[in-house]
């Protein structure tokens, strides 16, 4: 293991020497501060907890590195991962470095910031200071330290009070092969919606190429008051691929944050998803949907955090796998002793498709005020067999009937993004997903009602 | 069209049917009546071949061929159609993919032409005339989001575009106010001919007001106790099951 | 209703009286020798003192669990006193010579030990403190081939079955609590009931913490041979004391082919008072081996009392068409602390669980539900059902649900449902409108709401079930 730190520990100050000195000094103090947690911590183990079902050691042999400088890609690639058929604003990374040629921000509208964090320092450095780090804590999460220690660049969206987005923003990164390089993309993203604001984001994770790369990711957002900000993470990249987001949202009161996973790609994929609801009558929507194929290992650890009264929170995370697949959900739900009227649902749905497929799921409560309405359901099960006789008594083989409810049961998940155009990319790629998947070319488009 | 001879299924463990008999030709009508728990929704389960429910005894002839034998969605191909009480859900795929992948499988085992996309909606539009449904619903997700009439029109949809030799109608009636009722009754009228037949399956008189019944059978205890005619379910209707049953404590 | 609330928590534990008898009390500690004077004392064959000190050195190598819920102050092993016996007659040969003050004492606690004076269909084996000092109707039982006697009497008497299975199930070095109690376990309930025999009876054993400063560690084991049926009883209380006392027990239960076990506990020690001094620390291993194809095993478990439960009933699923279940009802109240739940191992094909938990939180009272439903690769077509549900009474408590699911074929179910709640106003109006008053509304939904689980115990046990709920959390609505 400490071969393993020493590596991070000379790539950080190969770090610090290179190109990561455009950051202002308090980011250099917040980056030691992080190194020294995550020397301290190492890569966690199976033995701790969070990790029982998640092995790392994958990612922690690998010695990925730091890439400097961008890598060119072509404009088609980038042209064939934006959502279709709607304007949106574009702001795309390659291996964690803006790539401007492949971003469309102009008509942005006066005040609303849409920069990567470098760019935004000299500008906006006080949002950036008092936000950084700030709801996220490293201190027990060794991912999150390594990507606090390795600050660079990502997506920073500031919307002012009271602004509309029309259009809904895109922040795709890219991850690439650069010669025999396995790369370590360390992307902090940072998005803070003022008081009455809206905006949608879809948030792209994708590869060119199939290459071991590294994409640890650390995404904070803050909702102010009465905000609207719905975030759906499209994560795709090469089942070689190794990713690792904490995705943070911290809800003031009357705000309504909707969060929505598709995870398909990587080798493994550990997505750390948490809400705090830190204000009255605020309402969480944290959705998900996961297909697991091959080797691959997807992982959803949610935290849904309840501290004043009245908010409700809704979660369903649903996951289809086939192969050898593993999929791994914890959803936790902490109701504090100040929060009641809290009307909490938290429900995981797992279809297994093979024998060698398995599913690990542990939904947590932990209630602490007595006047809440709390439910958590988790099911892990084949092909409803009742369903599959509706479609058979109407002619359908078992094969066809088969693909059709796989692809009702994953409806049933992207169901819950509001905004239609995201909605329909996200159908769009499930649906394309599951015919290579399953080997059935034969699959109905996904209808909503 | 369908001959059942001593049929026994149980469910769970617990046996359910207690040896019908029951023959129905092309052209009839027949309803099967009786008493919450009596049978008559397994009985249109197992001819549908519900994988739930184990046959223990009997026989099922469908125009000669042995129906248990068959798996339900070759029991469709042949032209049995069963019109859930409890329709289910499929969320995301719409009513015409599904409707659309049904037709074209039994054409396909009939040796028919599939219909493309054109053709099947043409005829999709044509059939929704017969139980007034909105074009709307083309493209709705299956049954998601439907009001139990509607549930129930959507049944009778996919009888039309279907056309079966031998429609099991579960418990249509169930959860529908009395327009809704009509609609229902109505296309079921309208997709009558003499080469098809139709088992109707209700606790109440009421359906039978609309879709006349050839037959009568009153169902007890996994056995049909009392078969008669069109009268008989108004003679139900006045005086309840329980004269059956004292009839058939009578007769022991 | 705030009022009424508090008026009901104010009630005493009912069994918190201390029998005064001269007992035989070794002095504090735990050693080797310790373990050996143990077995000596019990006049045990060389194999189980062997047994007990392997458990002994294994149990030094590992650490106390602390990966629960649970709050308490760390627990002086060598404080404590791991023997303890009424002293009377070494060999009794009817209850007539067992100790007046002993019958009086299980007179006191509702437990006749007189068997003209017990209900017919129940046969008792009491242990106080340490030891077994009666057993009711053993010999009807034996007539049938039905052994039900101390542990200590089925090691002399019948040594080969308890070679066979002690440890079966759960082995000496299974977890730290477990570990110690095979090193100093002092007694507890043996039986076994033959291939093919349905017992007559409710077999029970009534555990009774007296000694002040000692350890209860006693031992059960039950062996329900091919085709036998077995339900059993087991209910437990101690007296009030301020310091905290241990109980470490284990249960070990198998049934083999087509046998069916159904072990039923109101648990009801001390708990300590309302601001949480004294009470027991209850931290039992039980787990049950559905050995043989058909089998059953089913745990049914009322938990009121404790300051400290940390309890899993587990049943591992072996043979093919096993069925396993876990009922559990648990209340907390004032400061007490629970950890408990499950363990569902299904191996065997077509192995079928349930699990219906349903906690109550009062007072300042922690309520957790811990469990693991795991189907293995092999164990295809089978199905769990699991509902754990909470109720909070006042906003000082908590209510946790620590549930793992782990799916490993595709032919298998796995469903969990939980959700917390409170008792509606609405339903207390409801109930006022019709002329309930509160306390009854109250005791009412709590009942409604620990019904599925009461349905599983024997009838005499759930009207005391019911009754002990209602005492439970007397006082604490509000």
């Amino acid at each position: 293991m400490s071969e393993v730190k020493n590596h991070y520990v000379s790539e950080f100050q190969t770090f610090e020497k290179n190109g990561a000195n455009k950051a202002p000094a308090w980011v250099h103090d917040v980056r030691k501060n992080a190194l020294s947690v995550f020397n301290e911590l190492g890569f966690p183990t199976t033995k701790q907890e969070d990790w029982k079902y998640t092995n790392v050691t994958p990612i922690a042999k690998g010695s990925f590195k730091y890439s400097s400088a961008p890598v060119q890609i072509g404009p088609d690639v980038v042209k064939s991962f934006l959502v279709e058929g709607t304007d949106q604003f574009v702001m795309t990374f390659v291996n964690g470095h803006l790539a401007p040629e492949h971003s469309q921000l102009s008509g942005i509208p006066n005040g609303i910031v849409v920069s990567n964090l470098i760019g935004a320092y000299s500008g906006h450095g006080n949002i950036i200071r008092e936000y950084l780090s700030k709801y996220v804590k490293h201190q027990k999460n060794p991912f999150t330290a390594l990507n606090t220690a390795f600050i660079n660049d990502g997506a920073f969206v500031h919307v002012p009070a009271n602004v509309a987005v029309e259009k809904p923003i895109h922040l795709l990164f890219i991850s690439t092969k650069k010669e025999s390089d396995q790369i370590a993309s360390h992307i902090r993203n940072l998005i803070v919606v003022e008081e009455g604001a809206k905006v949608n984001f879809v948030v792209s994770y994708r590869s060119v190429g199939d290459h071991t790369n590294l994409t640890n990711v650390v995404t904070e957002i803050v909702a102010k008051k009465n905000s609207l900000v719905e975030v759906v993470k499209v994560q795709k990249e090469n089942e070689s691929a190794f990713h690792v987001e904490n995705l943070h949202a911290h809800q003031h009161e009357t705000s309504d944050v909707r969060i929505f996973s598709l995870a398909i790609g990587g080798a493994i994929a550990r997505n750390d998803m948490s809400v705090i609801i830190d204000g009255e009558a605020a309402e969480c929507n944290l959705n998900g949907l996961y297909i697991v194929t091959g080797e691959q290992l997807i992982d959803h650890h949610t935290f849904m955090h309840h501290i004043h009264p009245n908010c409700p929170s809704h979660e369903l995370f649903k996951g289809i796998l086939t192969d050898h697949g593993r999929a791994v959900f914890n959803g936790k739900v902490y109701v504090e002793p100040e929060a009641q009227k809290t009307d909490s649902k938290q429900t995981n749905r797992n279809l297994l498709l093979s024998d060698t497929a398995i599913v690990d799921t542990k939904p947590e409560l932990e209630i602490f005020a007595d006047d809440v309405k709390c439910t958590h359901g988790a099911a892990v099960g084949g092909m409803n067999e009742s369903h599959s006789f509706y479609l058979k008594t109407r002619g359908i083989t078992e094969e066809s009937a088969k693909g059709i409810l796989t692809v009702g049961f994953a409806a049933e998940a992207t169901a819950k993004i509001v905004h239609p155009a995201l909605r329909h990319h996200v159908d769009l790629m499930v649906v394309d997903h599951l015919r290579s998947k399953l080997g059935t070319a034969n699959l109905p488009d996904i209808v909503h009602a | 069209m369908i001959e059942i001879k001593n049929l026994h299924a149980k469910v769970a463990g617990r046996e359910i049917l207690k040896g019908i008999n029951l023959n129905v030709k092309a052209g009839e009508v027949h309803a099967i009546m009786g008493p919450n728990g009596s049978g008559k929704s397994t009985l249109a389960q197992v001819l549908s071949g519900h994988p739930a429910y184990e046959v223990t005894d009997g026989h099922v002839l469908f125009e000669g061929q042995d129906l248990l034998d068959m798996e339900p969605e070759k029991r469709a191909h042949a032209g049995v159609f069963l019109a859930f009480q409890y329709p289910v859900e499929i969320p995301g795929v719409s009513n015409s993919y599904f409707l659309k992948a049904g037709l074209n499988e039994i054409r396909k085992s009939r040796g028919e032409e599939e219909l493309d996309s054109m053709q099947f909606l043409k005829l999709l539009k044509e059939k929704m005339k017969i139980v007034e449904m909105d074009s709307s619903f083309i493209n709705r997700p299956v049954n998601e989001g439907f009001s139990g009439g509607e549930k129930k029109r959507n049944e009778i949809l996919q009888m039309a575009v279907l056309e079966p030799k031998l429609a099991i109608l579960d418990e249509t009636d169930s959860g529908l106010d009395i327009d809704a009722l009509k609609i229902v009754a109505e296309g079921v009228n309208k997709l009558k001919s003499p080469k098809n037949a139709t088992i109707v399956v209700t606790h109440y008189q009421r359906l039978l007001n609309y879709i006349v019944p050839d037959f009568v059978h009153v169902l007890v205890n996994g056995r049909i106790v009392k078969s008669g005619g069109k009268e008989l379910a108004l003679e139900l209707e006045a005086n309840g099951y329980d004269f059956i049953k004292e009839e058939l404590l009578q007769s022991v | 209703m705030a009022e009424t609330i508090e008026e009901l928590v104010g009630k005493e534990y009912k069994y918190g009286f201390t029998t005064d008898i001269e007992a035989d009390t070794i002095p504090p500690g735990l050693s080797e020798d310790v373990v050996r004077t143990i077995s000596k004392k019990k006049n045990e064959p060389e194999w189980l003192t062997e047994w007990r000190l392997k458990a002994y050195r294994a149990w030094l190598t590992m650490e106390e669990p602390h990966w629960s819920n649970l709050k308490y102050p760390p627990i002086n092993y060598q404080s404590l006193s791991y023997y303890s016996a009424p002293k009377q007659a070494k060999k009794l040969n009817s209850l007539n010579e067992v100790d007046p003050i002993l019958l009086e004492t299980y007179e006191k606690l509702g437990i006749s030990l007189t068997e003209q004076k017990r209900l017919s269909g129940i046969a008792v084996d009491a242990v106080f403190d340490s030891v077994s000092v009666a057993t009711t109707f053993k010999e009807t039982l034996k007539e049938k081939g039905i052994i039900f006697c101390s542990f200590s009497d089925a090691v002399q008497e019948h040594p080969d079955l308890v070679k066979k299975y002690l440890g079966s199930v759960v082995p000496y070095s299974d977890n730290f609590f477990a570990a110690l109690n095979s090193a100093v376990f002092s007694d507890g309930s043996f039986c076994y009931i033959p291939k093919g025999v349905r017992c007559p009876m409710e077999l029970s054993t009534y555990f009774r913490i007296n000694a002040s400063n000692t350890g209860q560690f006693e031992r059960t084991l039950i062996i329900a041979d091919e085709g036998a049926y077995v339900s059993y009883l087991e209910g437990c209380t101690a007296p009030m004391r301020d310091e905290n006392q241990l109980h470490a027990a284990v249960v070990e239960l198998i049934a083999l082919e087509k046998a069916e076990v159904k072990y039923s506990t109101v648990q009801n020690w001390y708990a300590g008072d309302k601001d949480g001094k004294g009470g027991i620390y209850n931290f039992v291993t039980k787990r049950g081996k559905c050995a043989g194809a058909y089998s059953k095993i089913s745990w049914t478990q009322v938990e009121t009392g404790s300051a400290i439960t940390w309890k899993y009933p587990s049943v591992i699923l072996l043979g093919d068409n096993s069925i396993g279940e876990f009922y559990s009802v648990a209340v907390v109240n004032n400061r007490q602390d629970a950890d408990t739940g499950t363990k569902m191992q299904h191996i065997g094909k077509n192995t079928r669980s349930t699990i219906v938990s349903k906690g109550i939180s009062a007072g300042r009272g922690n309520n957790t539900y811990r469990g693991l439903v795991n189907i293995g690769k092999n164990a295809t077509n089978s199905r769990n059902y699991t509902q754990c549900d909470s109720m909070l009474i006042g906003n000082k408590c908590s209510a946790n649900t620590f549930p793992y699911i782990e799916v490993k074929n595709s032919t298998s179910s796995v469903e969990h449902e939980a959700s917390t709640s409170k008792i509606g106003e609405d339903q207390i109006f409801y109930c006022k409108q019709r002329g309930i008053n509160t306390e009854n509304a109250i005791s009412m939904i709590i009942n409604g709401f620990a019904k599925e689980v009461f349905k599983n115990l024997p009838m005499e046990f759930a009207v005391e079930a019911q009754k002990l709920l209602g005492i439970s959390l007397e006082g604490s609505v509000g």
